[in-house]
């Protein structure tokens, strides 16, 4: 790997990911057992309505990769697996196989690889079992130093890669949501160049807790489980968290545009 | 969907308020989202009927004020990591977009969009950058029975008017929505000031040109305030307008 040409190469990949509509793209799936509609479109890492959810991949930024595989079960356990995914030369990955079920989710991709970050895995995995999760790292190394097989919750590890700049890692990553707990085995945020910071999550799973009976039922300890301004939460109701406003500052008064619009007056 | 019959361009072009013509767009869709890939997904504006998007969960329910502005075109979820329904823009109507969060889970924020049906929602991600986010002091008020508008900041009343709602085959649609622009219509009457919201009505599809959106706005003759006599639209005193010219768009809008 040549980290001179790190931030060229990304860019180009973002070019040619754009050309080739990536989201077009289409994985090989190697089997997708109890999976069939439910993955497809369903949303994973933030479970809704009880449910578990898992999936193995996901890209946010200028390089955009929905969840894959993608499973949620409010009911039983969804399956699905995939060979060979690889995104604009910006991460591939050998195998991916996730299981969710509303207690216990699993997610694992094997035979990681992100070239430009140095970043690679035998096996990422994650897990999440009545609230309670941990991942392990197998093999996984970033510039040549080793990560740690088990992570403690929210280790992050910076990492500052020539010409490209700071990384930022986050293994077993831990989140309270308000359905129960997200796991995320690896994220990592790196620039691209002008084009802004490309967020990728590998194996990344959501389960409720022992006892919580999905969406308005009682919060995990230390969740946020309020509902802001007497919120009406009736059964399967969505449970609410407002939007944090700390350090934001006030809207601004809006300048009137010249603009017609016809309004039901 | 069942829709309920619908009035539109029977009416008599005289009654619908001449704001100005149809702004122009139709719900097209959007196929880029600038810096964050390609969303094949309807845009989220006034024109637009986004299948698919999730309702808002409670429409009754106050929020801690914070909206947000994309810097650039932005794919709206139906739920975190979920699969895409519309693309916010960076504008509305000519101006900044700044829709209210209304919800958080993680890096993920709900937000209510203008699109119909009306308490249409979706999720958008904090990752990444390009979200612009404040606070927002007001809460407008529309108590559409007892036709009295209420402008509150951090939390006190400042103003409360009487004003024109909608009437008994128009009437002003209930529910939490936003305040989407601001306009200044090229002809000052009979409002010098317009304030489309993010909801529609729910018995015309579309009027006078616009698809029908519901919005505060000026009347010329004082005597419609206290009546049902609008086509959904809550027409307020120029001292109200005034006061309402200031808020900021994003602002919550409980129409009760």
């Amino acid at each position: 790997m040549r980290f001179g040409t790190a931030t060229a190469r990304l860019t180009r990949a973002v070019v040619l990911a754009a050309a080739g509509g990536l989201l077009a793209a289409s994985p090989a799936f190697a089997a997708v057992p109890g999976d069939a509609a439910g993955g497809a479109g369903r949303g994973p890492g933030a479970a809704s309505g009880g449910e578990g959810s898992a999936f193995g991949l996901a890209l946010s930024g200028p390089v955009p990769l929905a969840p894959k595989p993608a499973v949620a079960s409010a009911k039983g356990v969804q399956r699905a697996s995939m060979l060979n995914e690889q995104r604009a030369k910006i991460v591939r990955a050998g195998a991916l196989d996730v299981a969710a079920s509303p207690e216990r989710s699993q997610a694992r991709v094997a035979q990681l690889r992100v070239p430009d970050l140095r970043l690679a895995a035998d096996t990422v995995r994650a897990r999440c079992t009545g609230g309670t999760g941990a991942s392990d790292l197998v093999g996984a190394t970033i510039d040549g130093k080793r990560l740690p097989v088990a992570p403690a919750p929210n280790t992050t590890i910076p990492v500052d890669l020539p010409k490209l700049g700071r990384v930022a890692l986050t293994l077993n990553k831990q989140e309270r949501t308000p359905n129960g707990t997200r796991v995320t085995a690896m994220e990592l945020t790196a620039p691209l160049a002008h084009l802004g910071p490309e967020n990728v999550r590998v194996s990344s799973v959501t389960c409720k807790g022992a006892g919580q009976d999905g969406p308005g039922g009682q919060g995990l300890p230390g969740g946020h489980q309020g509902r802001p301004g007497g919120a009406p939460g009736g059964k399967g109701a969505p449970a609410m968290r407002p939007p944090s406003t700390s350090g934001v500052g006030e809207a601004p008064r809006p300048k009137p545009i010249r603009h017609e619009l016809a309004v039901t007056g | 969907m069942n829709r309920r019959a619908v009035r539109s361009g029977a009416l008599p072009l005289a009654a619908a308020l001449l704001l100005g013509g149809c702004g122009g767009r139709s719900g097209g869709h959007a196929d880029a989202a600038a810096g964050r890939g390609k969303v094949n997904a309807p845009e989220a504006t006034t024109f637009a009927t986004l299948p698919g998007v999730p309702a808002d969960p409670a429409p009754e329910a106050d929020t801690s004020g914070l909206v947000v502005h994309p810097d650039a075109a932005r794919p709206v979820l139906d739920r975190p990591d979920g699969r895409p329904v519309a693309v916010l823009p960076p504008t509305e109507l000519g101006g900044p977009t700044w829709v209210p969060a209304v919800q958080a889970d993680g890096d993920w924020l709900r937000v209510l969009l203008p699109s119909r049906p009306n308490g249409a929602t979706g999720w958008i991600t904090t990752r990444g950058g390009g979200l612009r986010t404040a606070r927002t002091p007001y809460v407008i008020r529309v108590d559409v029975t007892h036709r009295a508008l209420t402008l509150l900041k951090d939390g006190h009343q400042v103003g409360r008017w009487t004003v024109a709602v909608g009437g008994p085959s128009t009437p002003t649609p209930p529910g939490r929505t936003f305040v989407m622009a601001s306009l200044a219509p090229a002809k000052r009457t009979p409002s010098p000031l317009v304030l489309p919201l993010g909801t529609h009505s729910a018995t015309l599809d579309n009027f006078g040109g616009g698809p029908g959106t519901v919005a505060l706005h000026g009347w010329p003759d004082a005597s419609v305030f206290g009546k049902p006599v609008t086509h959904g639209c809550v027409r307020v005193p120029p001292d109200a307008l005034q006061q309402l010219s200031g808020v900021p768009i994003g602002t919550l809008v409980h129409l009760t």
